[in-house]
């Protein structure tokens, strides 16, 4: 089947299940009384969460149909079932939380699902140097991807539809870096995620009625590392995740390593009548929110809305850097 | 535009141009070793991430010290 009609059947499969698993799974967390507070509002609503599950269950429904379409079935299926660990692993920490050494460790596991599948070329392609020969280096670098990816993108869940919307600007540049490769499986992973992110999206927008939780957080970054290295584009999923890195990073460094978020003593920013600023204690730790808030308090909206400009900005940064400064 | 988002922006731009500094690199370290042995390979790598770990250090402290400076208005010693 051509690949346009394969993409366009992904889009329509992946909003279809993830509206109807939406559907299902919502009034659920209502009716057991799974509710988190919204603690960047003044009233401090209850939201549902976590609501993960309708999209990493989305993805992988929609991976089964579409699965007997591509060259490489079994890959494709490798993205979603290490998307699907990575999902599982969210949902663990949301009922009970994991430690904050052990959960990056255990993100690794989904990067052995994509080893055993065996379509895997250890052969990224890197800006500069072009196609590098990492035969042995490859595997434990794919492993820190995978937690590096999920971890990052988690700490970027933090205001109303600031992950799908960043992951939206972040991403959609790279499509014509995909398209280039000619791996249609990682291509076909992406525009699903896309598809099954924005039923959700439109629920968690600013004022957010749902919120996705770890098991969203890490399934989209886990996915976001299975399609960059089933496509060898890790260096430009890394640069179009700038945003992301840079957040996760300071922060993972400005609190003096790995601690869990309920551990963290200064928090980065502070809330005061619905305006977010950067925590002016000279040790709170610095994070994009921090950043962006530093000079002047600012509304929840503007904050998403600067982030994902941001995250656009990256994601072309590295289409640019892909088509202009990679040789081939 | 205000200084925070210009300094989200700086981060975002010294970040990719660390990435690509670190690259171009080991591309100098590749092209002056001699090519075959595993060795020499190994202390490529060893050498590339060792770069930019230290890229990496200098950039972090860089993006703090420009954060504390627009956060807290702190202009360092001897500033007015």
């Amino acid at each position: 089947m051509h690949l346009a009609v394969i993409v366009l059947l992904a889009s329509i499969l992946g909003l279809l299940f993830s509206e109807i698993f939406h559907r299902r799974i919502i009034p659920r967390l209502i009716s057991r009384n799974y509710l988190s507070e919204d603690v960047h509002k003044p009233d401090r609503p209850r939201i549902p969460e976590p609501v993960g599950p309708a999209v990493s269950l989305a993805f992988i429904a929609s991976t089964i149909v579409l699965a007997p379409l591509v060259k490489d079935p079994i890959l494709l299926m490798g993205i979603a079932a290490s998307s699907g660990i990575s999902s599982m692993i969210g949902l663990l920490d949301d009922i009970s939380p994991l430690g904050a050494k052990s959960k990056p460790l255990l993100l690794t596991l989904p990067a052995f699902v994509m080893m055993a599948t065996g379509g895997l070329i250890p052969r990224p392609i890197l800006p500069i140097l072009g196609r590098a020969r990492l035969y042995y280096v490859y595997w434990p670098l794919l492993m820190a991807m995978y937690t590096v990816f999920s971890n990052s993108v988690n700490m970027m869940d933090a205001l109303n539809g600031m992950l799908p919307l960043s992951v939206f600007g972040a991403t959609i540049p790279l499509i014509p870096v995909i398209l280039m490769t000619g791996r249609d499986e990682a291509l076909v992973s992406l525009v699903l995620l896309l598809s099954v992110m924005f039923p959700y999206y439109l629920r968690n927008k600013y004022p957010a009625r749902v919120f996705g939780g770890d098991s969203n957080s890490l399934f989209i970054g886990a996915t976001l590392a299975g399609i960059s290295a089933s496509s060898n584009t890790e260096a430009f999923f890394s640069i179009a995740l700038l945003p992301f890195i840079v957040s996760g990073f300071s922060l993972i460094v400005s609190v003096g390593g790995l601690v869990e978020r309920r551990g963290i003593a200064k928090r980065p920013v502070v809330v005061k009548d619905g305006m977010i600023r950067a925590n002016p204690d000279r040790v709170a730790p610095m994070s994009m929110i921090a950043i962006l808030t530093s000079s002047k308090p600012k509304r929840e909206p503007d904050i998403v809305m600067e982030v994902a400009l941001i995250s656009l900005f990256s994601g072309i940064l590295s289409c640019l850097t892909f088509f202009l400064l990679t040789p081939r | 535009m205000d200084r925070g988002l210009i300094l989200a922006i700086f981060s975002i731009i010294s970040g990719w141009a660390l990435i690509l500094l670190s690259l171009l690199v080991i591309k100098v370290l590749i092209l002056s070793t001699r090519e075959g042995s595993f060795v020499y390979s190994l202390i490529e790598v060893g050498m590339g991430f060792l770069t930019l770990i230290s890229f990496l250090f200098i950039w972090y402290r860089l993006l703090r010290y420009l954060f504390l400076r627009t956060k807290v208005g702190d202009s360092g010693p001897g500033g007015t």
